[in-house]
């Protein structure tokens, strides 16, 4: 375990590409901070949206009086409402995200920060926190570009510890008064019944996208003949005797489990995208998530 | 069990080798994944303590270990050792000879030979592997090796006599055969003794269970149907008695299941006679039986068979008279006999019969042929006959060949002439001097000599007439060169009396060798023989097949005996009493084991194949 920080990689070119993305909100959000971004509710900015009649208690300083001269009735003047969006991003720093030959929780860190540029660019706020078995160290609400050296300093300090529970983690973080908005989960899922946590998030009003992270060694291991499989959060060992093909085993298992973890967040209404380590950060920022309609 | 080669378990330290080279083989890879929780959760290694775990973790070294003991314990050369119990054999030839279907009280002689049989092998004490060989013309072996008294019982009450006497010397010799294959024993001949063994070594360790000694019988002994003087079918029959005392004989002739005629003969003791049936219609439809009076018939036969003759080589036959036909109807009905009148004018000794019937005349030049003369003249240059007519009654000669079944009363006393007994030859009717019929070899020549005239003594118009013609030209028939039955061993010489036109002999064996050739000018005798088994004798004149023969050479003896005792025979040796004694058997079983090591090795390659291709 390195107690270095982590590099981030974020080059002025890619910052200044990320500068030109917003983080796609689709519904609102209760925060009560007044922000930069178009709210789907109406409120009190200076865009017109629309009329409508004027009904008691409406402020009266919002009729149009030119519509009354021409029509007789008294309509009002709609205005977009301007709200604050509150961005979370919620690292696994679990021992398995740090294992292999690309470590899964540096490629998180960096998806992590690119994704907190994002978000601080477009005025929005930006949250983070780390977990494992819990939900462990937090930083923020950062807003604006003057954060972003906290927010950075916050990730590069990620460090891998214990095993992970996505379902306890998540409890905890959804069970905070904070503000809800878009939160991004960054994980490999490697959790007994994981998924079922991402769910917490959606009840309590979070606009949830699990980006699963997974490296090449996780989809195809390279296992021959007879094995001693050891599993780094929790110390259990499997023996393969190689009598059978269990990398062909394994990656049914696998295929079969993406399909579940997809299936359920379809159903929970939480955006999922399988991320692999082996694609540039960059690529998935700017083209991947953007398609996804995660970034516009 | 035993180990023939038990130093072969040293090899077994090579097992301490194979677990040192497995220990020290290449440990199994560790690999660090994030999680377990997609690789097969029964496969968890602190629930891998069970047996069958274990056994499949490690079954490529049990399958090494298996596959080497294997291949130990077959170098060791084990053997199943067993005790078998020796029994012996006990042969049973039972004599199936025709007399034996007489009658004897309410069934017949044959029934109380079976019975002897079974009461003979159910009294033996000690267990025996039992074969039961029925003598008779051929014999036949109808039970191998059985040690169950059940079956033994079955295959004798199966026999059945034959017809004529039993080969008996060929029955003990396949009894000695399966003797000698075996662990010993011994031959029980269930008979009445009457019968001639020539080798005294087939009678080892033989005995006899004598069984109504000289069991009468009444047999039918010739058959002959003849077209008679007067136009209409004769049957003559010959009737043959070994009863101790003269008994009257039946002799029916049916056709269709009804009686056409019957008629009463008093046969004399073991001897014979003959009847003639007249005007009896086709002979081949008629069936002759013979029975003492009153009694069930002792010998039926279907048809009419009417002769022994052999082969299908047709023999020649001329008759110089100056009145054949008399001779012209005897020879006529005999089968494969062309027969030819010639008058003693035309008689020519050059040409190519077989066989010539002298009527009161006897050539200067004798023919290269059988001759049968009848009332040679005075006269002659090759007899000596007296003029003087003898006032007794000839004597028949013991077992004459010629008067088999021919009635003789006819003759009265000074019928014809008296011939001096030539040395070549042997009387069939002696005289007070000299003979009134005798036969030999005359110079090559198969001869029969008879002083009378058979038409003036009325023999012709009878049934010994026939009959006798038919001894005679068996008897001098110049086809078979081996006159007699001759038995002959491997290393002797076989005596054949050729064909006077024979040039050459030619000895054929069955085994495919290639034939051998005599001259037969020269040969008196054939072989000798090195090899035993089923030979064909060919006479050959210039380019024409005279007759072919075949007989048999059997299988050498030590040595030789000229014995030809009459049976002398005690009761059947006791079976040794090592038959209860065991000896032990072993068997190896190292070939089933090494088997066994190359489908464990088998296995085992294909286990390795298998986690190679999982691998």
């Amino acid at each position: 375990m390195s107690e270095e920080p982590r590099d981030i990689d974020l080059p002025a070119a890619f910052r200044g590409r990320l500068a030109g993305l917003d983080i796609v909100s689709r519904r609102p959000h209760d925060n009560p901070r007044i922000g930069g971004r178009r709210s789907h509710r109406k409120g009190t900015s200076i865009e017109f949206a629309d009329y409508r009649r004027y009904t008691p208690g409406d402020d009266y300083r919002q009729i149009d009086w030119n519509i009354d001269a021409r029509t007789g009735d008294l309509f009002v003047k709609v205005r977009e409402a301007e709200e604050l969006l509150a961005v979370h991003i919620l690292i696994d720093c679990s021992a398995s995200m740090d294992l292999g030959k690309s470590s899964k929780l540096d490629y998180a860190v960096n998806l992590a920060a690119a994704l907190a540029y994002v978000a601080l660019s477009s005025g929005d706020t930006v949250s983070a926190a780390r977990f494992s078995t819990r939900i462990g160290d937090q930083a923020g609400p950062f807003s604006g570009l003057r954060d972003v050296s906290r927010m950075l300093e916050f990730l590069q300090g990620s460090r891998p510890e214990g095993g992970t529970s996505v379902v306890d983690s998540l409890r905890e973080y959804a069970a905070r008064r904070i503000p809800t908005g878009v939160a991004f989960m960054i994980s490999d899922l490697l959790s007994p019944s994981a998924h079922r946590g991402l769910g917490m998030l959606s009840q309590r009003g979070y606009e949830t996208v699990v980006l699963h992270v997974m490296d090449r060694e996780f989809l195809s291991p390279d296992v021959d003949g007879e094995t001693e499989l050891v599993d780094c959060e929790s110390g259990e060992k499997l023996i393969l005797h190689g009598d059978e093909d269990p990398v062909e085993r394994y990656k049914s298992n696998l295929r079969r489990w993406l399909e579940q973890v997809a299936a359920f967040c379809g159903r929970v209404g939480v955006r999922y995208m399988a991320i692999e380590t082996d694609w540039p950060v960059e690529e998935v920022v700017l083209n991947r998530l953007r398609m996804k309609g995660v970034l516009s | 069990m035993n180990w023939l080669a038990a130093a072969a378990f040293g090899w077994l330290a090579l097992l301490a080798v194979l677990l040192i080279i497995y220990l020290l083989r290449p440990r199994r890879q560790r690999i660090v994944v994030p999680s377990l929780m997609l690789w097969l959760p029964d496969e968890r290694n602190e629930t891998g303590n069970s047996f069958w775990r274990w056994l499949r973790r490690h079954l490529l070294l049990i399958l090494q270990i298996l596959a080497l003991i294997a291949l130990i314990l077959s170098l060791a050369r084990p053997a199943w050792s067993q005790s078998e119990r020796i029994t012996q054999d006990l042969v049973l030839i039972v004599d199936g000879s025709g007399r034996f279907t007489a009658p004897a009280g309410t069934g017949t002689v044959f029934e109380s030979v079976q019975r002897a049989a079974r009461e003979y092998v159910e009294g033996i004490d000690s267990p025996a592997a039992v074969s039961v060989i029925l003598a008779a013309s051929l014999p036949q072996i109808v039970a191998v090796r059985e040690s169950s008294v059940g079956a033994v019982r079955d295959a004798l009450r199966e026999l059945e006599p034959g017809y004529g006497p039993a080969d008996m010397e060929a029955a003990l010799e396949i009894g000695q055969s399966i003797l000698r294959d075996g662990p010993g024993g011994s031959i029980a001949i269930i008979s009445d003794g009457r019968f001639r063994i020539a080798d005294s070594r087939l009678l080892d360790n033989a005995g006899l269970v004598e069984v109504a000694p000289g069991a009468p019988e009444l047999r039918i002994g010739r058959v002959i149907a003849r077209q008679a003087p007067d136009g209409g079918m004769q049957v003559l029959v010959g009737v043959a008695s070994t009863f101790a005392n003269s008994n009257a004989v039946e002799v029916k002739l049916a056709a269709g299941g009804e009686d056409i005629a019957s008629q009463s003969v008093q046969v004399p003791a073991n001897s014979w006679a003959g009847v003639v049936f007249e005007d009896v219609g086709p002979a081949s439809t008629s069936n002759l039986s013979v029975s003492l009076t009153g009694q069930p018939a002792s010998e039926t036969r279907a048809g009419a068979p009417p002769s022994r003759m052999s082969g299908s080589t047709e023999l020649r036959a001329a008759v110089v008279s100056g009145e054949p036909s008399s001779y012209i109807r005897a020879l006529d009905i005999l089968p494969n006999v062309i027969v030819q009148g010639v008058t003693p004018s035309e008689y020519d000794p050059g040409a190519s019969f077989d066989l010539y019937v002298f009527d009161r005349f006897v050539p200067d030049t004798l023919p290269r042929a059988s001759m049968i003369f009848f009332n040679p003249p005075l006269d002659n240059l090759v007899f000596e006959v007296s003029a003087e007519v003898s006032g007794s009654l000839p004597i028949e000669a013991h077992n004459s060949p010629l008067l088999q079944f021919v009635d003789l009363s006819f003759l009265e006393p000074g019928e014809g002439g008296s011939i001096s007994i030539p040395e070549w030859s042997r009387p069939d009717l002696l005289l007070d001097a000299g003979a009134a019929m005798f036969h030999g070899v005359l110079d090559g020549r198969r001869t029969v000599v008879a002083s009378f005239d058979p038409v003036d003594a009325g023999m012709t118009d009878t049934a010994a007439f026939p009959m006798f013609m038919m001894n005679a030209v068996e008897w001098a028939n110049p086809l078979r060169a081996l006159p007699d039955a001759s038995r002959v061993s491997v290393g002797q010489k076989l005596h054949v009396q050729p064909h006077p036109q024979a040039t050459e002999l030619e000895v054929s064996g069955s085994n495919g060798k290639a034939a051998e050739r005599f001259d037969a000018v020269e040969a008196a005798a054939i072989g000798p023989f090195d090899e035993a088994g089923h030979y064909k004798l060919t006479q050959v004149a210039n380019t024409r097949t005279l007759g072919v023969e075949e007989f048999t050479v059997h299988a050498p003896w030590a040595s030789d005996s000229p014995a030809d005792a009459k049976i002398v025979l005690g009761p059947p040796p006791a079976l040794n009493s090592a038959s209860s004694e065991t000896r032990d058997i072993s068997s190896e079983l190292w070939t089933w084991i090494a088997l066994a090591a190359l489908l464990v090795m088998g296995g085992e390659w294909f286990w390795f194949n298998k986690v190679r291709a999982a691998g």
